[in-house]
Formats: C-alpha cells, sequence, structure tokens
C-alpha cells in the first residue's frame, strides 16, 4: 500500500472533514506487559496488560483548514474528537481521541509545517465488514 | 519586475518596454543593460498527500556592456534580488505562492558584456479547485 493513500480524517461540526495537505502520518498500537514469572520457571511468563493506541499526523500548515481549527479547539479545550483513518478512499475505524500535542512549525523560507498528536480514548472501531 | 522603479531606472528599453527577454537570449539588436530570464531550469515536486505543489528554479542573469563600471551591473544585480527575494508580490494563476528565494549574484561574464547570474526558487501550491 502506497502511504500516500493513508489518510486522516477529524470530526468538524457534524461531518467528518480530511486534514489538509497531509505529508505523513502514524499510528501505534501497545500493549503493556505484565511480568508474572516466578520461581517455578526459568523462562519468564508474561500476560497482556493495558492496550493503548495514539496516531501522529504531520501536514503542511494552513491556517484556514478547518480541521486544524478542530483539532486546536479541542485541544485547548480539553474535548474529545473523533478520528477517522482511511485507505485508498476507503474509511477502515475510527476512535474518539484526546488531542496531546499541536505543533507548528515555521522554519524560514520554508513551508510551514503542522504535527498533531492524537491518543485513542478506548479502542478503534472497525468500519470495514 | 516590469513595474519595478529600480529595474526601470538602470535597464535600457526594448521595443517600448523595459529590456527583460524570457527567453535562452536576449533579442539581437537589444541595447545593453538588460535581463534575461532563463528556466525552469529544474523542478521538482513539492506534493503531499492531499495537495499539489511544485518547487522550481529560475535564472535571472543581467547584463550590463563591458564599457560600464562593475557597479551598474551590480546594481541591477541588486535590483533584481530586492523586486524577487522574499516577495509577496508573485502571482500565479491557480497557485498560491508559499516560498520566493533568491540566491547569488555570481559572475557570469560574456565575451561582449559584463553579466551576474541569479536563481529564484520559487514553492508553490495549486489552490483548490483550480
Amino acid at each position: 500500500m502506497n502511504g500516500a493513500d493513508v489518510l486522516l480524517y477529524v470530526e468538524v461540526g457534524a461531518s467528518l472533514t480530511i486534514l489538509g495537505s497531509q505529508t505523513g502520518m502514524s499510528i501505534d498500537e501497545t500493549t503493556d506487559e505484565i511480568d508474572v514469572s516466578s520461581k517455578d520457571s526459568r523462562a519468564g511468563r508474561y500476560i497482556p496488560g493495558r492496550y493503548g493506541s495514539t496516531l501522529t499526523c504531520d501536514a503542511l500548515f494552513e491556517d484556514d483548514d478547518s480541521v486544524y481549527g478542530a483539532l486546536s479547539a479541542a485541544m485547548r479545550n480539553g474535548t474529545l474528537i473523533t478520528a477517522r483513518v482511511y485507505y485508498d478512499g476507503v474509511a477502515q475505524e475510527e476512535a474518539d481521541c484526546i488531542v496531546t500535542k499541536v505543533t507548528r512549525d515555521a522554519p524560514d523560507q520554508a513551508p510551514a509545517t503542522l504535527s498533531v498528536d492524537l491518543r485513542v480514548d478506548g479502542e478503534w472501531v472497525s468500519l470495514v465488514s | 519586475m516590469l513595474a519595478d522603479g529600480a529595474l526601470q531606472a538602470l535597464l535600457a528599453s526594448y521595443n517600448s518596454t523595459l529590456a527583460i527577454f524570457a527567453s535562452r537570449a536576449a533579442a539581437g539588436d537589444a541595447e545593453l543593460p538588460y535581463l534575461v530570464i532563463s528556466g525552469p531550469i529544474a523542478t521538482r515536486s513539492a506534493d503531499t498527500k492531499t495537495s499539489r505543489g511544485v518547487q522550481t528554479w529560475y535564472d535571472v542573469r543581467c547584463y550590463a556592456a563591458l564599457s560600464d563600471t562593475p557597479g551598474e551591473v551590480d546594481a541591477i544585480a541588486g535590483a533584481v534580488r530586492g523586486a524577487l527575494h522574499r516577495t509577496k508580490l508573485l502571482s500565479v494563476d491557480g497557485y498560491r505562492i508559499e516560498v520566493v528565494e533568491v540566491t547569488g549574484p555570481v559572475a557570469a561574464d560574456e565575451e561582449r558584456a559584463q553579466g551576474r547570474a541569479l536563481t529564484v526558487r520559487i514553492i508553490m501550491r495549486e489552490q483548490e479547485g483550480s
């Protein structure tokens, strides 16, 4: 799959809107490991612990982008926001997220960029059967 | 650049307009001093996943007569830089200009003229709906 076909949409008002000029995205899913090893065995034993997921999306910064506005508002107001991931134009999964970081980078004589970090509240909900 | 006062004071005229040639070379009967804008000499994609952009480079060459002082051709190069570097006045239909940066001038003397060359880098992004 071409990474260009993986896109982030974010809740803006009553609809989900694509974040403009996206340049990259990464989705992490992690499970904490709980060590239940004992003297009974030399081998370590583990059980799955807390599940978590984060999403980072990079884009060019456009101050009039409605998605940037929604993300910034959710960040400052401390509200959840729905994020949806598309593969090649097809909605794949969505989740309610906390906006944990919004970075606007403005280097001299180069396009300004935006980086947004989201943490999933709960888990991803699949939208494909 | 045609409307730039500094360049109007420094360049000759050709066909009743400022002697600026957007071609590989100036017209054969053009009088010095003049400018030749050539390019794009290089083009690179500045696309994102969801928008289309382009980064291009143009050369602007400034020429003055051998009988002129070097200061005159340097003044023309300085005026070109002043008109273009970091300008927000450039416009291209269907695009939004993000960056305009001029490097140079560097010496570009020729057999029959003093020359200075500058390179203009432009990053522009297609506007939605264009």
